[in-house]
């Protein structure tokens, strides 16, 4: 059973692995993007992030916490040599921390719901 | 649900209810036929036993009225024996005797006119007898020729009358015997009887009690059950309104950090442009 993790204690060990979309919410501006259009999204050591199985491409990725304005940690991408803001929703685990389930959304409003298994 | 339903269901329930009446009615009837008929068999045999009682006192006195006939002749005997007056003591208690017993036994015995008659001619008999020892203590005294010859005829006669009262005390015996024999087995059949009839009571008086005791039960189990599903969906009810209350507040506190998000992004933006637009300001 999935259980929800309290966004503040959300670490780069919770978002470190390989994570397939299980939904996603496209936004009306950008839907041909790398973010929307990849089935996969590995987020590796030394803040290396690959998107898959879309347009397959290379980048960065890091976690902040910035609970001064925003109370969600915030997931900031480099891909293509441009930065790209989200923050993390949602974040549940199973108590084996076998499963897990990752929201996160764009400032384009664009939404991904992740698995990892 | 309409109102003809709910007139129909009310009907329905008013007739049930008199159906149960009816049938509680007919039951106490049953229970009290059986109880009036085990009560008259009861007292029937306290009656029999009564009338067993009086009968064993009536041959006890009849017994008695014999033993103490004889002891007024063994008296009598003696007396004209050995003309010792000590032996006209028994003679005198004898008949004292004889009369409180005749009183008695003819008190016990009036409701049975067969009986009457035999005690009636018993007596009648004792008091021949009677008179016949006086006759016989008076003659026994004198010693001359024609008081022996009055003396072998009165002593004749009073054999005979003995002869008479032990066989009509010996009839009256047989009767009241026949009568204690016919009560015992009219109160063994009596007693028996009851004991069936206090058994069936008894039995139907359990089944009607377990009857109520389900009736009950099944009613109480039932609203036990009915009570607990409602709290139970009581409870069920108060988890899921809290859980959809917590997921409508997760839901409305992340729309706020989306908007809070955006709208920070927007400004970076809007800043990003500005800074744009005074650059190309300052170049022209």
């Amino acid at each position: 059973m999935l259980k929800p993790i309290e966004l503040n204690n959300i670490t780069e060990e919770h978002i470190l692995g390989n994570w397939r979309v299980q939904s996603k919410i496209l936004n009306r501006s950008d839907p041909e993007s790398p973010f929307a259009t990849a089935e996969e999204h590995h987020f590796l050591k030394d803040s290396i992030y690959k998107t898959l199985n879309g347009e397959d491409l290379l980048g960065k990725w890091v976690l902040f916490l910035e609970t001064d304005i925003i109370k969600s940690p915030l997931l900031k991408f480099t891909l293509k040599n441009q930065a790209v803001n989200t923050i993390i929703t949602l974040l549940l685990y199973t108590d084996d921390k076998e499963h897990a389930q990752l929201t996160i959304y764009f400032d384009t409003g664009l939404e991904l719901v992740l698995l990892k298994n | 649900m309409s109102t003809k339903t709910i007139i129909d269901a009310k009907q329905n329930t008013y007739k049930g209810r008199n159906y149960i009446t009816i049938a509680a009615l007919v039951i106490m009837c049953i229970l009290l036929s059986f109880a009036i008929l085990g009560y008259i068999k009861v007292r029937a045999v306290f009656t029999t036993n009564q009338k067993v009682i009086n009968a064993n006192r009536v041959l006890f006195l009849n017994q008695e009225i014999n033993s103490q006939t004889k002891d007024v002749v063994i008296g009598t005997r003696g007396y004209v024996i050995a003309h010792d007056s000590s032996y006209i003591r028994p003679f005198t208690e004898g008949r004292k005797k004889i009369k409180i017993y005749f009183e008695e036994i003819t008190n016990l015995t009036a409701a049975d006119p067969e009986a009457s008659t035999l005690i009636n001619r018993l007596k009648k008999l004792v008091d021949d007898r009677i008179t016949i020892s006086f006759l016989i203590m008076e003659i026994g005294g004198k010693n001359d020729q024609k008081s022996t010859t009055a003396f072998k005829n009165v002593f004749s006669k009073a054999n005979a009358l003995m002869d008479d009262i032990r066989s009509t005390s010996q009839e009256l015996q047989e009767k009241y015997e026949a009568i204690i024999k016919d009560s015992l087995l009219a109160n063994e059949s009596n007693l028996r009887n009851a004991m069936i009839i206090f058994i069936i009571l008894f039995a139907f008086i359990n089944v009607i009690l377990f009857i109520i005791y389900r009736m009950f039960k099944i009613d109480i189990t039932g609203r036990i059950k009915a009570e607990s599903d409602l709290r139970n969906t009581n409870k069920n009810l108060e988890t899921l309104v809290e859980a959809r209350t917590q997921d409508l507040k997760r839901s409305y506190e992340t729309l706020e950090t989306k908007v809070t998000f955006r709208n920070l992004e927007l400004e970076k933006l809007n800043k990003a442009y500005k800074e744009k637009i005074d650059q190309l300001e300052k170049r022209n």
